[in-house]
């Protein structure tokens, strides 16, 4: 019996190591251009040509990404599990992914092949407007999509069009030439009125920006929420924040820097946790932006550098910007970032300044439970200095959690060996019952995907006689788990004697 | 004294007015709901429970599991109903989201006048990079079913509804 768990295990740990290490999910493979018979070896060699890892990814989305040959994705099309309407990650097509990645003659067979071109992604992009978000610059592609039946005026949820999304990557006005002719204005906004100098603000394209200026573009207008370029530009584009010569730029233009919109936010809000350089946030000090501003979920520059983990930032931030432990309205503090982030050094430094360690979410989260909300095994060494910390400081580890669960409860839900360890081994007992009137076992019996995990449970304590208030054991909890389905006769051990 | 007891009154006139603003159906019934989620891989399941019609068109948002608006777009023929219409206050009717294996509870209030009159109870739900499943329950709205244990198809294992004391 004991073996046959064992083997189990080890068959478990064996699948798991070989989803993990699917080298049709590794972009270098795919950067070597394989073709049809390379992939057929690897298939056969028990990598999974089909499955979406845990981020929704595939080999195809991979195989598109990379540029792999064309007839070494019509080949993997032609697998059983994979069609040419299948969604990954973020909902995208296979379409929608060829269109990002520019792959013109992948674009024209999943045409050809019947893609529904209709799809839109979980942002609402469709093929067409997520190409141009991307940059792409061929016209061609866009000849190609918008005669597939996509509307050339297609937007996407924010209400933006192709050209306000291919804006930050002009170089020249081919584009918008040939935008403009298909019949989307120069002078269209999205739905918050923004036109298309806010857009090229936001990556500091200063070549387009001159030449919409001089094709009449209103650069002065502000948007619904009394948003200005200055404002995007600040916000920059994803791992992309703007130097200073744009900020000067946008200033010399007569636009105003020190700009609060109706939802307040200032541009510090944004350059405080982008990555933004210390030199731009004090120029936005400078510029008399000010640091105590909420906005409207009542998040500061603050608690925005703490958010992004910057360091520099919050430490030239916390003399200026008031209360060391201001929230906003979920209550989470610059402090509470840190312990989400598992960012040591920060959370140090704002201890020794003074932060207060024992404050809750407005949820009623500690600290400690925040700590198990964000524990990585990789950052095991933080988590530990940061329980530490909490406990010289007097944190009572057995305080309840949001929705009633304790330290026990949180750590069976992540589902982790370690955190079920530790909390046991701080004296969080596994058989109180949350709001939903489970014990932590019965939340082992519920989620786990394996009987290991509900045994370590009961190893360290859980109490298989407890039931829930619908009369439920924790076995009976673990017989209607679909995932333990195949473990059924390992689930004995929590048959009440 | 006087001054005060006109406060006094007023108050209670105004407790009065929002008790009855928020229960407008005097024969509605609250109900305890308790979903229980089947052990899916992926991210919490954002579900809209409401009540159809006998042309199955949306009389009633009963809750939504999941409260940003950008997930809630997910579900499709709700938000399509949700987005054109009038509405009380979503943000108290909607919550906390649950992921594979986990159960939630919360409280939703049934007016009498919509069981056994020909309508339908829908759950719909939708998972991150995962499908949206407009039928995940889809059930005659009827004392009997509200007193079963109802199935669901893809990430809802069952539902059960308790008359709340």
């Amino acid at each position: 019996m004991k073996n046959s768990i064992s083997l189990l295990l080890l068959l478990f740990c064996t699948l798991l190591a070989a989803q993990n290490s699917n080298i049709f999910y590794n972009r270098d493979f795919w950067k070597k251009n394989p073709g049809v018979e390379r992939i057929k070896k690897e298939i056969k060699a028990g990598n999974d040509p089909v499955a979406l890892n845990p981020n929704a990814f595939d080999a195809i989305v991979y195989a598109s990404l990379e540029g792999a040959p064309l007839e070494s994705i019509k080949y993997l099309l032609s697998l059983e599990g994979n069609s040419v309407n299948k969604i990954t990650h973020d909902g995208r097509s296979y379409l929608i992914w060829a269109a990002y990645a520019g792959n013109l003659p992948l674009v024209e067979y999943l045409i050809e092949k019947g893609s529904d071109v209709t799809i839109e992604d979980d942002h609402g992009y469709n093929a067409l407007t997520f190409a141009a978000n991307a940059g792409q610059q061929d016209t061609r592609l866009y000849d190609v999509l918008i005669k597939s039946g996509i509307d050339v005026k297609s937007v996407n949820r924010s209400g933006a069009n192709a050209l306000l999304l291919v804006a930050p990557s002009l170089e020249d006005d081919k584009l918008i030439s040939y935008f403009t002719s298909k019949g989307i204005s120069l002078n269209s906004t999205d739905e918050n009125g923004n036109n298309i100098f806010n857009y090229a603000a936001r990556k500091g394209n200063t070549k387009l920006m001159d030449l919409l200026i001089s094709k009449g573009v209103n650069y002065k207008t502000l948007n619904k929420e009394n948003g200005n370029a200055v404002l995007f530009a600040a916000m920059g584009g994803r791992g992309y924040s703007n130097p200073i010569e744009v900020y000067d730029y946008l200033a010399k233009l007569g636009l105003q820097t020190n700009v609060v919109t109706t939802s307040g936010r200032t541009p510090l809000h944004y350059v405080a946790g982008n990555g933004s350089s210390p030199a731009i946030v004090q120029y936005f000090l400078d510029a008399g932006v000010d640091p105590k501003q909420k906005d409207d979920e009542g998040n500061t520059a603050l608690l925005a550098a703490a958010r992004a983990g910057n360091l520099e930032v919050v430490k030239m931030l916390l003399p200026l910007a008031g209360d060391i432990d201001q929230a906003n309205k979920d209550g989470v503090t610059p402090l509470a970032y840190s312990v989400m982030r598992n960012n040591g050094e920060l959370f140090d430094m704002l201890i020794r300044k003074g932060a207060q360690p024992n404050l809750r979410d407005a949820k009623g989260n500690s600290l400690a439970g925040i700590a198990f909300n964000s524990f990585n095994k990789r950052n095991a060494e933080t988590f530990e200095h940061i329980l530490g910390v909490l406990k010289v400081n007097g944190a009572d580890f057995k305080d309840v959690q949001e929705n009633g669960n304790n330290l026990f409860h949180l750590a069976v839900l992540k589902q982790d060996p370690y955190l079920i360890t530790k909390a046991a081994r701080i004296g969080i007992s596994p058989n109180e019952k949350n709001n939903e009137g489970l014990t932590a076992l019965h939340l082992a019996a519920m989620k786990a995907g394996n009987p290991e995990l509900i045994s370590l449970v009961l190893n360290e304590g859980g109490d298989k006689e407890i039931r829930t208030d619908f009369e439920e054991s924790a076995y009976d909890l673990a017989m209607e788990n679909e995932m333990l389905t195949e473990f059924r006769n390992d689930l004995s051990i929590l048959k009440i004697n | 004294m006087q001054k005060f007891s006109s406060y006094f009154l007023l108050s209670l006139f105004f407790l009065f007015l929002t008790a009855f603003n928020t229960f407008p159906e005097a024969d509605g019934h609250v109900y305890k709901c308790m979903i229980q989620m089947t052990n899916y891989p992926g991210e919490g399941a954002y579900v809209a429970v409401s009540v159809l019609d006998k042309d199955h068109n949306y009389l009633k948002t009963l809750h939504v599991m999941g409260d940003d608006p950008e997930w809630q777009e997910d579900l499709t023929s709700w938000f399509g109903f949700f987005s054109k219409n009038e509405h009380p206050d979503i943000d108290a009717i909607s919550g906390e989201t649950r992921a594979g294996g986990e159960r939630i509870m919360f409280m939703v209030e049934i007016e009498d006048e919509l069981i056994d009159a020909g309508n339908f109870l829908r759950l719909e739900s939708a998972v991150e990079n995962q499908k949206y499943v407009e039928d995940e329950i889809l059930v005659p709205l009827t004392s009997g079913s509200l007193s079963d244990k109802i199935e669901g198809s893809e990430y809802i294992r069952y539902v059960r509804f308790i008359p709340a004391k």
